[in-house]
């Protein structure tokens, strides 16, 4: 399959992936990256032969997976430079250092809470809100079972809440 | 209260689609010429499925093969500015001759002349039960630290970036024999950015090839070997090592919890889990770790951490799915069932902070995230069962100093020794998990700097004993002045009674 048709068959999933990473790791260059790997993955596969039962959920899973071993190495390479600096001796450093190696300022305040909630939260938030997955396929490109995807769908939804109407509160009484 | 549910979700949906949507594509020619440019990158690094996996040139991180991130030239740029100003840094060449250190009582240093062949260590046992501080003497400071426990002694590298002057690194290595109290400069092999681990009769280290390129620290990948052994006048160069298809189509590079490359030794084979290969130090031979084709479809297991628990090695999937094992020779592998239901609630799991220990035969994860909220002060400690997956709670570490902050953690025989983070109020006491209930050891010396926090912590197993390495980690490599004390290693043992 040449590269235009590939293109223009896989152009919503492209598009489907990179908001999805992006709202799970807040970085827009690491977005579009894992993205592009996993689409290019995606069609060599396919271009030879491979079995992929469905390539939404493989090209989403590989995108997930490229984008956290990127951050597992950039999260460590950041707690050095933090700790180098000294940020503060209370846990914070790790945090701090993450956000700053975003590449984008986050203007969005709802975007803004997504990426404060745990990553198992973030990753079915996303899926769920940008990709509109059901249970079954946020499971699979999670790799946690349903009853998990439900948990974390529940207790992430919970969270959001909570935390939007504290902003608008905040916003109000400004 | 649906209502509710809906607004919510109405209001959460449009905010995050509007929030990415500059993301998106809508120019397919666009996306196409970015595509075609991604697959020729694949191709260049033999991913494909008919690429043979023993020849394949390794793959790269994305900033290796030419995707530099935005960030690196700033960074470079930087550097070079400030080369001029490290020029007159100590110069530390690898072929320098090797010395002898005394660090007897009384710490003062004194060099003793050429090396000669190693006399036997009776290990740190000599120290008596409890913490010791272990003076380092002559090991460089403010370097990149790989410790491990070779034939009786403790090895030392210490990986530089500036001191060389001209953006190269340096690497030198030491050997400290507890019975004697004595330093001794060991060769060093020609790979920069090293880590270093015992395989038997052989010492391996494995980082970055040296190139006319400037390799900028951020962006090591640690993809060449060396080996050495005792009484060798130098470091034997192997080459390469092969990246695995598997690892590569499944879009993972899996590295420790500092940064570095999974290496496990089995007791004849070095498994390279970060590269996917098996590397025999004895002949210098690599083949390709036996991985499934389908690793994809392990999920979570890519962020877990493979270990060696004395008759196989497991890599367990704290998530309710499938885990894998191997064999020691790491030609054969099975999958650990998963449990029904997901095992424990992994909705919480972390996998940028989880560890992963061998204990007693079984796996033993212990989970943290600095990000949670609300914050949570503990650590989840779970047992996974390398046979069956089953997944068992043990008892959280609690009360930490830092919240969820572990210092430092290793097995030791049947133990799991876990340092926990100082905060500037108070260190925690170090535990030790055996038979599955956890009990307090004595204090670290030092402990609320040896293990605070800001400092980068690493445990080594010495035999019967564990040694904890404690440094500072230049972020800032060119701009860090590192000739104050701070900068200076520490390092404790820790004697079981």
């Amino acid at each position: 399959m040449d590269a235009e048709n590939f293109a223009a068959q896989a152009l919503s999933l492209y598009n489907s992936i990179v908001r999805a990473v992006y709202a799970y790791c807040g970085d827009e260059t690491l977005a579009q990256d894992s993205a592009q790997e996993a689409l290019a993955r995606g069609w060599q596969r396919v271009d030879a032969g491979a079995s992929i039962d469905s390539l939404q959920a493989w090209t989403m899973t590989v995108a997930f997976n490229w984008c956290r071993s990127e951050l597992r190495r950039s999260e460590s390479r950041l707690r050095d430079t933090a700790k180098s600096e000294r940020l503060n001796n209370e846990g914070h450093a790790v945090e701090l250092a993450v956000q700053s190696n975003r590449s984008t300022i986050l203007s969005h305040e709802t975007l803004e809470i997504l990426l404060t909630l745990p990553e198992r939260q973030r990753q079915v938030l996303a899926l769920h809100y940008l990709v509109g997955m059901d249970i079954a396929a946020m499971a699979e490109v999670a790799g946690i079972s349903q009853g998990a995807v439900k948990n974390a769908l529940f207790n992430g939804r919970a969270a959001m809440r909570s935390r939007l109407l504290l902003e608008d509160h905040t916003g109000d009484t400004r | 209260m649906t209502d509710q549910h809906d607004d919510l979700d109405r209001r959460l949906a449009e905010d995050l689609i509007a929030a990415t949507e500059h993301l998106t594509h809508t120019d397919t020619s666009c996306l196409a010429t970015l595509l075609q440019s991604r697959r020729e990158s694949l191709s260049t690094t033999g991913d494909s499925p008919d690429t043979d996996p023993v020849h394949e040139t390794p793959f790269l991180h994305p900033n290796s093969r030419g995707r530099r991130s935005p960030r690196f030239w700033p960074s470079v740029a930087a550097a070079l500015i400030v080369v001029s100003g490290v020029i007159g840094a100590v110069i530390l060449a690898n072929s320098r001759p090797s010395q002898r250190v005394s660090t007897n009582p009384g710490g003062s240093s004194n060099n003793t002349g050429p090396k000669d062949a190693p006399e036997p260590s009776t290990g740190f046992e000599v120290l008596g039960q409890g913490w010791h501080e272990i003076d380092l003497g002559p090991v460089p400071r403010g370097a990149v630290y790989s410790t491990t426990w070779y034939h009786g002694r403790l090895i030392v590298a210490a990986s530089d970036f500036t001191a060389r002057g001209d953006l190269g690194w340096t690497t030198a290595l030491w050997s400290y024999d507890p019975g004697v109290g004595e330093w001794t400069e060991l060769p060093a092999p020609d790979l920069n950015s090293i880590e270093i681990t015992a395989a038997g009769d052989h010492l391996v280290a494995v980082g970055v090839e040296p190139t006319d390129e400037i390799n900028y620290p951020p962006w090591m990948v640690l993809d060449h070997w060396a080996t050495w052994t005792d009484g060798d006048s130098e470091w034997t160069a192997r080459g390469e090592i092969p990246r695995s298809p598997q690892l590569v189509a499944a879009g993972v590079s899996p590295v420790g919890p500092d940064g570095a490359n999974l290496l496990i030794w089995t007791g004849n084979e070095l498994l390279d889990f970060t590269q996917g290969s098996v590397l025999s130090p004895a002949t210098g031979a690599t083949r390709p770790l036996v991985l499934p084709d389908n690793l994809v479809d392990f999920g979570d297991l890519l962020s877990s951490e493979p270990v060696f628990t004395g008759t196989k090695v497991v890599w367990p999937s704290p998530s309710g799915r499938q885990g894998l094992a191997w064999s020691l020779s790491g030609d054969e592998f099975w999958t650990i069932p998963a449990q029904p239901n997901g095992g424990t609630d992994a909705s919480g799991w972390s996998h940028l902070t989880t560890r992963v220990f061998a204990v007693a035969g079984s796996a033993v994860v212990l989970d943290s995230y600095p990000g949670n909220e609300p914050r949570t002060s503990g650590v989840r400690v779970t047992r996974v069962d390398p046979d069956t997956g089953t997944e068992t709670p043990l008892d959280p570490i609690e009360n930490l100093p830092v919240p969820g902050c572990i210092a430092g953690a290793v097995t030791s025989e049947d133990r799991l020794l876990v340092v926990p983070c100082a905060s500037n109020d108070r260190a925690g006491t170090p535990l030790v998990l055996r038979d599955g209930k956890w009990s307090e050891t004595v204090q670290v010396p030092d402990a609320k700097t040896m293990t605070v926090a800001s400092r980068s912590v690493t445990l080594t197993t010495a035999g019967n004993s564990v040694v904890l390495f404690s440094s500072l980690v230049p972020g800032d490599w060119l701009h860090t002045d590192r000739s104050t004390d701070e900068w200076k290693p520490r390092a404790a043992v820790w004697v079981p009674g």
